[in-house]
Order: structure tokens, then sequence, then C-alpha cells
């Protein structure tokens, strides 16, 4: 059975701003993220999390010829106790070394969602 | 176990691309014996220790709520992309190999990178007690 996929406000704004970098691939990214509710289990697991599965999905852009190693990535809670997943995190890969950055991005999106949640 | 086998091949992976760093002459010849011997048999064990890593955080469930292997592993993989860099550098530099070894290189550093970014992330216990929080209220 498909697991509900949620999507948060914070996700959908950092969504849109990958659609005006790439409009080419609006419709390739949406179908990836649309995927995401038949296969929760797709891409890299983060390990700490207990049962929870925080996962890591890598896409390529191939209508702006970037493969997988520097395309999107879209980090990923999936909840299987409640069959719920959330897309929390979209960005384009930056160069090697930036994990500082990705970071920083995740803290201000988790800050936005706890806002947004009850 | 398999902890501890995984432990072991970053080792291996870390001796192997220092000791193929630091055995760089200034002939062209022998380095590109020595860096050939890296790329079959360092970058095989680096693809298996990456390999290893990913399986036991795939299989990591319940009994691992800490994100200590992750912490563990930060600093072996952040050690091994800088090697990597190094290595490429003096590649472009030298121009000793051709372009398909170098990129065959870069393109092992871009998985290490990754490693390093995901290692980094999960090691940050204030992330992950905020998104046991986000999936509590989901």
């Amino acid at each position: 059975m498909p697991c509900e996929l949620r999507r948060f406000r914070a996700f959908e704004r950092q969504l849109h701003t990958i659609f005006k970098i790439f409009p080419n691939s609006q419709k390739h990214i949406e179908n990836n993220i649309s995927k995401l509710s038949k296969k929760p289990r797709n891409g890299d697991r983060y390990p700490g999390f207990g049962e929870l599965e925080i996962r890591k999905l890598r896409i390529p852009l191939k209508a702006y010829n970037i493969g997988k190693s520097k395309g999107l990535r879209i980090i990923t809670i999936y909840v299987p106790e409640k069959n719920i997943i959330a897309p929390l995190v979209i960005y384009k890969k930056g160069n090697h070394g930036s994990e500082k950055d990705v970071k920083s991005l995740i803290m201000s999106t988790i800050k936005e969602v706890k806002e947004e949640l009850p | 176990m398999g902890a501890t086998r995984t432990i072991n091949n970053f080792t291996n992976t870390q001796n192997a691309i220092h000791d193929c760093i630091s055995s760089l002459s200034d002939n062209p010849f022998v380095d590109r014996l020595r860096l050939y011997r890296f790329l079959f048999l360092g970058e095989l064990r680096g693809r298996r220790a990456m390999h290893a890593t990913r399986q036991l955080w795939e299989e990591c469930e319940q009994f691992c709520e800490n994100g200590a292997c992750a912490t563990n592993t930060f600093e072996r993989t952040k050690d091994i992309r800088e090697a990597y860099g190094s290595i490429i550098n003096r590649l472009k530099q030298s121009g000793i190999l051709s372009d398909f070894w170098v990129q065959m290189l870069a393109d092992s550093m871009s998985e290490w990178d990754e490693l390093v970014e995901d290692c980094y992330i999960a090691g940050d216990q204030k992330i992950r007690e905020d998104i046991k929080n986000i999936a509590d209220l989901l």
C-alpha cells in the first residue's frame, strides 16, 4: 500500500527555487517526488535515527547534462509505523567540502517546519 | 563484526591512498606504475569500505540511536576525501595519467564527499533530535 506523502511549506519553497533554476526538469523532479509514496525506501539511509528512516535521494538532471553525483539531493523522513513520508530538504549538490552549507540548510529548514507543525 | 570489517576497510583505504601519495616521486614511469596499482587495489578497497558502510547503515534499527558510527567515520572519510583531492591536483599538474583516469578518481572523490556529508549530518545530535520531534508530530 502506498504511503501518505506530506509536503511541508518550507520544502515547497525550496522546490519552487529549484524549478526556477532548472525549468526543463520540473516534470522529472515532480515524478521523483511522487514516486516516494510508492518507494519510500529509495536512497541512502542515514544512521542513528532508530526505527525512523532518514534517507537521501540523488536525482540526475538529464535535461542539463548533470549526472547523479552533481545533481539534486532530497532528504526524506519516512515513519514506517505511521506509513508517512515527508521530503524535508531539496538542494543542488555543490562543490566538494560543502557539508557545512548543507547542515545549515537542514537546520534552517527544520526550524521552519517546526513552526509550521501544530 | 560488520562494524569491525568496515573500520578495517577504512584503515586499508587510508593506508593505500597515503602510501600512494608519499611514494610519488619525480619519475613519471615509476609514478605511473604506483598510481595504476592504487587505481586497482586502493580503489577496490575504497569501494568495499563505502559499500560496507552503506550496508551497515541500512541495517541499523532500534539498537542504534546515537549516530556514534557516523561521528567515528567522519574523520576517516574526510581524510580519504582530502587525500583524493591531493592526488587529483598532482595528477592535473603533472599530466602523467590520461583524463580518463583522473575522471575516475574524481568520481570516487565525489562518492567519498557524499559519505563525508552524510556522516557530518547524521553525527549531529541536534539534527537527530529535531528530526525525531518532527516525525512524532507527523
